[in-house]
């Protein structure tokens, strides 16, 4: 079986994921990287004036001289912590595949021509109805949320300031937004979540555990999981969380601890 | 590029730069805004600045009523009695909330000018004082209907209630067999933003008991529901013009009229229908601020930008309209927009200018030339931005948040 994780080059997710297959003895065929998502240049200049006026950019040009320097002194020091994805690539000896998109016809027939049985979404932005088409058996996600209940960004947050089930669910990505076909959920326990990274990181734990067993699992039988469809009424999508609810989230669960 | 430049300077000149404070305004429409306050650090500071506005637009006037808007091209306009009337209810707010009687005497000088502008059959004028005494404005007059009920309710004042009944009176003998308010509309046309005018006499009839006002709201409410599209949640003939009910597009002022009236009078007819309806159309606002990160100030039916600069008073009514819905159903996704609309409306806030006609006022787009109020800050927008600032302390207090 085939099996790409499909990526950015900035991402650590990749990495994670890759070292979670690696300890049940699977190691990824290639690693796809799509070029990280970038606010045009224009847009990113007006952005700076409307909020620091014009000295903004002359500060701008000259932090940015001053950083290059700094960014090329400090890059041994955090090469051993956290590997982007073109560092794990390198350093397992993983084929790296660099496209521009993950949407033209030229990124697809590049893609096409790797015959790929399994993608694993790996911390790649939203993905097109043409390359889910792409794999045999399809493009694997973990999710932090309960499907179909939480979908969107910041489900945990939102499922812990609900009061709702914590967890995650493994699925297969369609064209919406986390309404693929659900294979499992895995239910995290609340007990002991103090603040929301402690509670991020279980949850992620969770997810990424998962995720390798079932694609162990897969490996070994060489079939695809059952899965079961959802109904796009039975959830909610949910949005980036407020940082004033996130704070109050704070207060909830160190107040529960 | 020739055009554009010399409308660009034409604009410019428009705004005059060289009147105090006008400058300093104008470079805050592009440039050295700071960062979007997410903390809520200045909540307090923006709602303290736009309560301040309010009383300079009143103080600009020496009738009682407040100012409609400042205009960079000439300054404060006159008096305007519809958001005169609905300023009311936010000064009495302001007035508990910081316990400061001046808000009070505020009010009770904005009463005395509407009272004195009554016309014999009840109604009251549309526009501008300078412009109208003599037409009568459905509308218009239902909003002012707003201030006088929470005015004779909170002071027991029955020149108020009299004049709300009146008022009460004159709207009901303007319906249509339908439902539907057409006299004295524009071109006769009826339009769905008078959701935001039978939920008032819906708040009059729950005060005073008047069974026949909650009756006629219930109607009108019957016909709005009726112009909703069931696959996205909008409600047909919510704009201003022919061309915006043609086009099904609209700002988002009259969108959240149109939503926060059927939401509100659906809350007080107890209609889940209605409710549901308001709560469809305000998830597809929702999402288009959270997917732009932006509220376009004017949306198709599709909830799609027509137009991009932001229409801020829109922002602040879709923030209230939002909190409504989070208390009414525990769905904090709303808050969480309301919020988030707020920070944008916070951002293209002044506080300090030397000019009060801008210092804490809040423009009709962001940026000022945007083609909602143009070039001009309306009394309106910073009625709504601190009845969205006081509502959303109060969300964050029952949530157990720091205020």
């Amino acid at each position: 079986m085939k099996i790409a994780l499909l990526t950015h080059r900035h991402s650590f997710k990749c990495a994670v994921i890759g070292s979670a297959l690696a300890a049940r003895g699977v190691q990824p065929d290639v690693i796809v990287c799509e070029q990280p998502p970038r606010t045009p240049a224009g847009a990113r200049l007006r952005q700076l004036i409307l909020e620091r006026g014009p000295q903004a950019l002359a500060d701008k040009l000259f932090s940015k001289l001053g950083t290059r320097r700094e960014e090329r002194t400090a890059e041994p020091g955090h090469s051993g912590q956290r590997l982007d994805a073109a560092s794990y690539a390198a350093q397992h000896a993983i084929p790296l595949v660099d496209l521009p998109d993950l949407a033209s016809s030229a990124s697809l027939d590049r893609l096409r021509a790797e015959a790929i049985d399994l993608i694993i979404h790996a911390g790649a932005g939203i993905l097109r109805a043409p390359l889910l088409a792409l794999p045999r058996l399809g493009v694997l996600n973990a999710h932090m949320g309960v499907l179909p209940l939480y979908r969107g960004m910041n489900v945990a947050e939102w499922a812990a300031w609900e009061h709702g089930p914590l967890g995650a669910t493994l699925h297969w990505i369609d064209p919406g937004i986390d309404t693929g076909r659900i294979i499992s959920t895995v239910p995290v326990a609340r007990q002991g979540m103090r603040d929301v990274a402690t509670l991020r990181h279980a949850v992620d734990q969770a997810q990424t555990a998962a995720l390798a067993d079932l694609v162990a699992r897969m490996v070994a039988s060489g079939e695809p999981p059952a899965a079961t469809p959802q109904r796009r009424e039975d959830g909610r999508q949910y949005f980036t969380m407020h940082p004033l609810i996130i704070e109050a989230l704070e207060q909830r669960l160190a107040q529960s601890a | 590029m020739l055009a554009a430049l010399k409308t660009a300077a034409r604009d410019a000149l428009d705004c005059r730069p060289w009147v105090a404070g006008h400058g300093a305004y104008l470079l805050h429409q592009v440039s050295g805004r700071g960062s979007i306050d997410e903390a809520g650090a200045h909540d307090d500071a923006a709602m303290r600045a736009a309560a301040r506005w309010l009383a300079a637009a009143q103080d600009s006037q020496n009738d009682g009523g407040f100012s409609g808007r400042y205009k960079l091209a000439r300054g404060w306009s006159s008096s305007y009695p519809e958001t005169t009337g609905y300023i009311i209810p936010t000064l009495l707010k302001l007035a508990d909330l910081w316990d400061e009687p001046e808000w009070h005497d505020r009010a009770a000088r904005a009463i005395d000018f509407l009272l004195e502008l009554q016309l014999p059959d009840g109604a009251f004028p549309g526009g501008e004082v300078l412009e109208n005494r003599t037409r009568p404005s459905p509308f218009n007059s239902a909003q002012i209907l707003h201030g006088l009920t929470h005015w004779a309710r909170s002071t027991g004042d029955t020149r108020a209630q009299t004049a709300a009944a009146r008022c009460a009176a004159w709207l009901m003998s303007v319906q249509d067999e339908d439902g539907a308010f057409r006299r004295h509309f524009y071109l006769d046309v009826a339009a769905t933003y008078s959701a935001h005018l039978s939920c008032w006499l819906a708040e009059y009839g729950e005060a005073f008991g008047d069974s026949a006002a909650m009756a006629s709201a219930e109607r009108h409410l019957d016909w709005v529901l009726a112009q909703q599209d069931r696959a996205t949640g909008w409600f047909d003939l919510a704009g201003f013009t022919d061309d915006q009910h043609s086009g099904r597009t609209a700002y988002t002022h009259t969108i959240a009229y149109t939503v926060a009236g059927v939401l509100t009078s659906s809350l007080i007819l107890k209609r889940e229908d209605g409710i549901a309806a308001a709560h469809q159309a305000s998830e597809g606002i929702m999402r288009r601020l959270e997917l732009s990160r932006w509220l376009p100030g004017v949306l198709d039916w599709r909830w799609r930008e027509v137009e991009h600069p932001q229409c801020l008073t829109g922002n602040a009514q879709m923030a209230l309209i939002w909190f409504a819905l989070t208390r009414h159903n525990g769905d904090w996704r709303f808050a969480n927009a309301g919020f988030k609309a707020l920070d944008l409306v916070k951002h293209a806030q002044l506080r300090d200018n030397v000019n009060p006609g801008l210092a804490g006022g809040i423009g009709g787009s962001d940026p000022v030339w945007g083609s909602y109020i143009p070039k001009a800050l309306p009394n309106w927008a910073a009625k709504y931005f601190i009845d969205a600032l006081i509502e959303k302390r109060a969300l964050l207090q029952a949530a157990g948040a720091p205020p």
